[in-house]
């Protein structure tokens, strides 16, 4: 059922993306079926749900270091787009 | 749910086997990695003044099609890892087997894909998007194929009857290990070829 689930939502972006949708539309909707496909993947395929929750953590705080990381940027990515304008 | 096999000790606090505690630890280290590599494609293509569309160079149906190959390899890897701790044998080995054979048709495809781009004129110094696509499929591809290795030694390891319902740790955490390498390309898929 969950390698259902992923099938379809890898069919439903691919088919947004070749019907046209509107940008911000797609981006938005990529974003969270991709998260979604990973959370199947990673809850299910990898047990992380069977797992006890101080397991999560393992994963968990590269991730958030990856965030603060690209997010320490974002400051100077948008001083960048505000001077072109 | 999981248990240490008789010859493995449980971490403390986390109740999971040594072995699949140093295989997470092996994967928060690529999970840095990838970040660093991806949160640096998200910063250059936010900063990018023009960036084009990658459905006008890529070819998502294709590469549609490699993303369900990788998911169906991961499906076969957990009914590997189901048949190592039910103790069958036979649909071990074929799971592991169906599982490399996916993942070599990835590569393959992959393959294939970067001939075509490559005598479209889309290359690794052609533009930004050119080195972005080509450094971050070309490192997941990588792992792709260590995987693929691991995967031909464990269905050798199984074909001489080495796992069983009471041992079965090394299935677990090469699956820990794809199923690690297909999220990422889940989300490679995502923000390099579709949006």
């Amino acid at each position: 059922m969950i390698y259902g689930w992923l099938l379809g939502l890898t069919l439903l972006e691919v088919g947004v993306v070749m019907a046209g949708w509107p940008r911000g539309a797609i981006v938005t909707l990529l974003m969270s079926t991709a998260l979604a496909k990973a959370l199947l993947i990673a809850l299910y395929f990898m047990h992380l749900k069977f797992d006890r929750r101080a397991v999560w953590w393992l994963p968990g705080i590269p991730l958030l270091f990856g965030i603060i990381f690209v997010g320490a940027l974002f400051p100077d990515v948008v001083w960048h787009l505000v001077q072109r304008m | 749910m999981d248990r240490a096999t008789s010859a493995e000790v449980e971490v403390p606090l986390l109740d999971i086997p040594t072995g699949k505690f140093g295989m997470w630890v092996f994967l928060v280290s690529e999970i840095m990695f990838f970040t660093g590599l991806i949160g640096s494609y998200i910063v250059l293509r936010l900063g990018a003044t023009s960036w084009p569309k990658p459905g006008e160079i890529l070819n998502t149906p294709l590469l549609g099609l490699n993303t369900l190959v990788l998911l169906s390899s991961s499906l076969t890897m957990a009914l590997a890892l189901h048949a190592a701790q039910q103790d069958c044998q036979g649909a071990l080995k074929r799971n592991l087997l169906l599982t490399a054979a996916l993942g070599t048709s990835f590569l393959l495809i992959k393959g294939y894909d970067y001939v075509h781009m490559w005598h479209k004129g889309f290359t690794i110094s052609s533009s930004l998007f050119g080195s972005c696509y080509y450094l971050l499929t070309g490192f997941h591809g990588l792992h792709v194929l260590s995987g693929v290795i691991l995967l031909v030694y464990l269905w050798a390891a199984a074909s001489r009857g080495v796992f069983s319902a009471a041992q079965y740790g090394r299935i677990e955490y090469s699956g820990l290990y794809w199923h690690f390498i297909d999220i990422v390309w889940v989300v490679l898929f995502a923000i390099l070829c579709l949006v």
